[in-house]
């Protein structure tokens, strides 16, 4: 690379260079590069299935993993012994009873999760009835995790929300719809 | 990028996110580059993954969309080495030392300003041709020349984006320059209002 190079790559690049025929050469090069100006690129509504799809590969690549561990003082871990030694008989009594029915919580990251004995028959089993109640719903698989995406038209029908209420779903106020579910630990 | 750090569930909420806000943008642009749907796809598939892989390395200084399409283009450029798509500029060119001394003869000369429509789409229409040949025989230089002038990188930011040191740097930029003579051989000689070469 001589000096020529240099003020070509600086004129190219729209930077101050001397008058010569290696800036006309660069800025000829410029301008027909830069014409016409790019679209503007409008933000797309979002893609489920798209998004499931990067999901999987992030949990394949093991980038989806859990958060940091807690902070522990000397004194916390005793304690926290003591307490899941007082309740874990009760714990375990409640678990047992409820072990034949999932548990659904909703997070803070608006994602229904489900703990279930079967996970895979269950997320076949919503499916289903989300595509027989009219939604398009994807399901994928990453881990030992199974998930449901789709995206509910609003207002919800009749029929969408029997299928929610039957398995204990919340609404989703947006429409979309967020489902994880995993066997029981 | 805090979600990314601390790692835990929010992690996929923000991935989904990354999606939704820039994949229409850099898919625009891998589609540009690649030139295939499904390949712009998977670039910017395997862009958001390495974004998170290497999300230590962003401090916040930066607006994170340029940050993101430096990965992207580092991306591009892998695959563009890994396919081995680059045409040696001497094998099948045997006139290029004299195309690349007839572009130096003919910038001696002001750039004509297209005076009508019908020249103004002709140096178009002859520009896209020759871009795009360049483009298929040397898509590394091609694009760094593109990105050059979108985004006024300095010789720096290139040997990062290229992940070479300073003087092969010099060398690829020197590359790019006699290779844009013998694509567009043809397109300068129209634009500088001389027969072509």
């Amino acid at each position: 690379m001589n000096e020529s190079d240099i003020e070509w790559l600086d004129a190219l690049a729209g930077r101050e260079a001397p008058e010569s025929a290696t800036r006309r050469e660069a800025q000829a090069l410029r301008a027909a590069l830069r014409s016409p100006a790019p679209a503007a690129i409008t933000a797309e509504p979002p893609n489920l299935a798209r998004e499931a799809q990067l999901i999987a590969r992030a949990v394949e690549e093991k980038l989806i993993a859990p958060g940091p561990p807690l902070r522990r003082s000397r004194w916390l871990l005793p304690i926290a012994a003591g307490v899941l030694l007082t309740f874990s008989a009760g714990i375990l009594l409640q678990y047992q009873q409820q072990s034949t029915q999932p548990e659904v919580v909703r997070g803070d990251d608006a994602v229904v999760r489900i703990a279930a004995d079967d996970p895979a028959a269950l997320k076949h089993r919503i499916l289903r009835e989300l595509r027989a109640a009219g939604v398009e719903a994807t399901g994928y698989e990453a881990l030992g995790a199974y998930g449901i995406d789709a995206e509910l038209p609003l207002p919800l029908s009749d029929a969408v929300k029997r299928v929610l209420e039957s398995h204990h779903i919340p609404e989703p106020a947006d429409g979309v719809l967020r489902v994880e579910i995993r066997g029981r630990e | 990028m805090r979600a990314c750090r601390e790692g835990g569930a929010a992690i996929e909420q923000a991935l989904r996110r990354l999606d939704r806000d820039f994949f229409a943008v850099l898919y625009s642009r891998a589609l540009r580059l690649l030139r295939s749907a499904d390949a712009a796809r998977d670039l910017v598939q395997d862009t958001f993954i390495k974004v998170w892989q290497r999300c230590s390395t962003y401090h916040g200084d930066s607006e994170l969309l340029p940050w993101i399409e430096a990965i992207l283009r580092r991306g591009a450029l892998d695959l563009f080495r890994r396919q081995g798509r680059e045409v040696p500029l001497d094998e099948g060119q045997g006139m290029n030392a004299e195309l690349i001394a007839r572009v130096a003869e003919l910038s001696q000369s002001e750039i004509a300003t297209p005076d009508d429509d019908l020249r103004r789409a002709q140096l178009a229409d002859c520009f896209q041709r020759c871009w795009a040949e360049f483009e298929r025989a040397a898509p590394s230089h091609a694009a760094v020349i593109s990105w050059i002038a979108a985004d006024g990188l300095s010789h720096e930011e290139i040997a990062t984006l290229l992940e070479r040191s300073p003087g092969a740097t010099r060398e690829f930029i020197s590359q790019c320059r006699k290779r844009a003579r013998v694509h567009l051989a043809e397109w300068y000689a129209l634009a500088f209002g001389k027969d072509a070469p």
